[in-house]
């Protein structure tokens, strides 16, 4: 069994984690709050990678993003690499398949606040950036956490839209799922077994710790 | 306290709903006793749709087909699949099943043997005369084979990529699809610049394909009727000697067994 693929896993699901903090909180907090009209139509847009099956959203994102379209010449231009069979355009697509799983615990936590908890702050002198950090964040910190590490162990589970758009390039795109699925489409069992057990072990492990910690958090803030 | 009023139409989706979610559990014996579940290998999975709408047009029954890698089909075999006849891409699981004693005995053939060509959409890549040393080319960043440990049409991209000497040169640029009908798309796409496919998946797809020239074991594509087989597939077997299946095949890109 090789190390790499879990290794790449990891890396993969923190790179997400860590933008998707923040792109779904202030995401989050406007789903929370605003009063727009057709915000039904803007959840229901952001819940959609819930929905869609992991394999559709990758043929999509393949097609969307391949050469041929003019987005996927306009993102090689930038990056210099098509975005497919690399690990950035991975990042790209998991913040996308996982950003459901950050916003829906975050929104919650934000709507849990009311708005007669920002109306206050702000007749105090507070301005929108302060409430924002020194009320609201705070406020809604145990589901900030929780929607964060949602979208990390979303991502560590990751398969059909790397299956589609990752061409199972060692070290690059061939993450734990992918080496696995592998592994057993060679009957080479064993190493399946053995991957597959340190990937639940570890999983596991940093969801308890955060879950731990959160009750523990949350206890805090509530008193 | 008021009752609140239903939504009309609730009571009607519910019951749907939930015909919906039993029905499958119906044992419906009459229909699934004519219906023969084929497996096959993705390369082939197009000429053997239209094979099978002949068929259940002259024979009046009906035929499932589910498609993949011919690694994935094999370890569902193995593992008790319900199918009644595994057309595969190669002739080594076919042998194992045999081997395993999971197959009728002697319902192992050969039924195509499958070609390799070089495939691009891009405009600004000439293919003709060109070989493989088109994969060298700074333009080419990508090229995409089939996952060489268990798809077949992987494993002969892979004996072509290292016959002609070029393997160690290209090897950074290689992407792997899960089948070959993934590995088109990835090409089809445009994702990859090039990609080595079965000559069937570029039959009536845009762009431009070549015969691979460099020396590959050839790809024979071999079929068998798995033990718990339903009777019914003696009769699909036999309508694939008929000249009209042969056609289809040859159209594809196929060549026949001698």
């Amino acid at each position: 069994m090789s190390w790499q693929p879990l290794w790449l896993s990891f890396e993969l699901a923190a790179t997400t984690m860590f933008f998707l903090l923040l792109i779904a909180t202030p995401l989050a907090w406007f789903l929370a709050f605003t009063r727009i009209r057709g915000r039904g139509v803007l959840e229901a847009v952001f819940a959609l990678p819930l929905v869609l099956p992991p394999t559709v959203l990758g043929y999509f994102l393949l097609v969307a993003i391949g050469s041929r379209s003019p987005i996927g010449q306009w993102y090689q231009a930038i990056f210099g690499s098509t975005f497919a069979f690399s690990f950035v355009g991975l990042v790209f697509a998991s913040i996308l398949y996982s950003l459901p799983f950050a916003v829906q615990p975050m929104q919650n936590a934000f709507e849990s606040l009311g708005r007669e908890l920002s109306e206050a702050s702000r007749t105090l002198g507070l301005n929108a950036w302060q409430n924002f950090f020194r009320i609201l964040l705070p406020g809604a910190r145990v589901g900030v956490v929780t929607g964060a590490v949602l979208s990390f162990a979303h991502t560590l589970g990751e398969f059909g839209v790397v299956l589609m758009i990752g061409g199972s390039i060692p070290g690059k795109t061939k993450v734990a799922s992918i080496a696995i699925y592998e592994y057993v489409e060679n009957l080479e069992y064993h190493a399946a077994n053995a991957m597959a057990l340190v990937l639940l072990a570890i999983s596991f492990t940093v969801l308890s710790v955060v879950y731990y910690y959160n009750r523990r958090l949350s206890r805090m803030v509530l008193g | 306290m008021k009752r609140q009023k239903i939504i009309p139409g609730t009571k009607a989706a519910l019951l749907i709903i939930f015909a919906a979610s039993i029905a499958q559990f119906v044992p419906c014996k009459v229909w699934a006793g004519e219906t023969l579940t084929i497996a096959v290998a993705a390369n082939f999975y197009r000429p053997m749709q239209e094979i099978v709408s002949a068929y259940e047009k002259r024979s009046g029954s009906r035929v499932r087909l589910v498609s993949g890698s011919t690694g994935k089909l094999y370890a569902q075999i193995i593992e008790g699949a319900p199918f009644d006849i595994f057309f595969a891409a190669d002739r080594r699981r076919p042998a194992k099943l045999e081997r395993k004693g999971l197959i009728l005995p002697d319902s192992r053939f050969t039924y195509a043997t499958g070609k390799l060509v070089v495939y691009t959409t891009r405009p600004d890549i000439a293919l003709a005369g060109r070989g493989l040393s088109i994969l060298l080319d700074p333009g080419v960043r990508h090229v995409a084979i089939a996952n060489p440990k268990t798809a077949p049409y992987g494993r002969a991209a892979m004996q072509a990529l290292k016959s002609s000497g070029i393997y160690q040169k290209i090897k950074s640029k290689l992407v792997y699809g899960e089948n070959i009908g993934q590995t088109f798309l990835f090409v089809r796409s445009r994702n990859a610049d090039l990609g080595l496919v079965a000559a069937s998946s570029t039959y009536h797809a845009d762009g431009k394909a070549v015969p691979v020239l460099a020396a590959y074991d050839p790809i024979v594509q071999q079929a068998v009727t798995l033990r718990d087989a339903l009777p019914a597939s003696a009769r699909f077997i036999a309508f694939f000697a008929i000249s009209a299946v042969h056609d289809v095949i040859r159209k594809y890109g196929y060549g026949l067994p001698k």
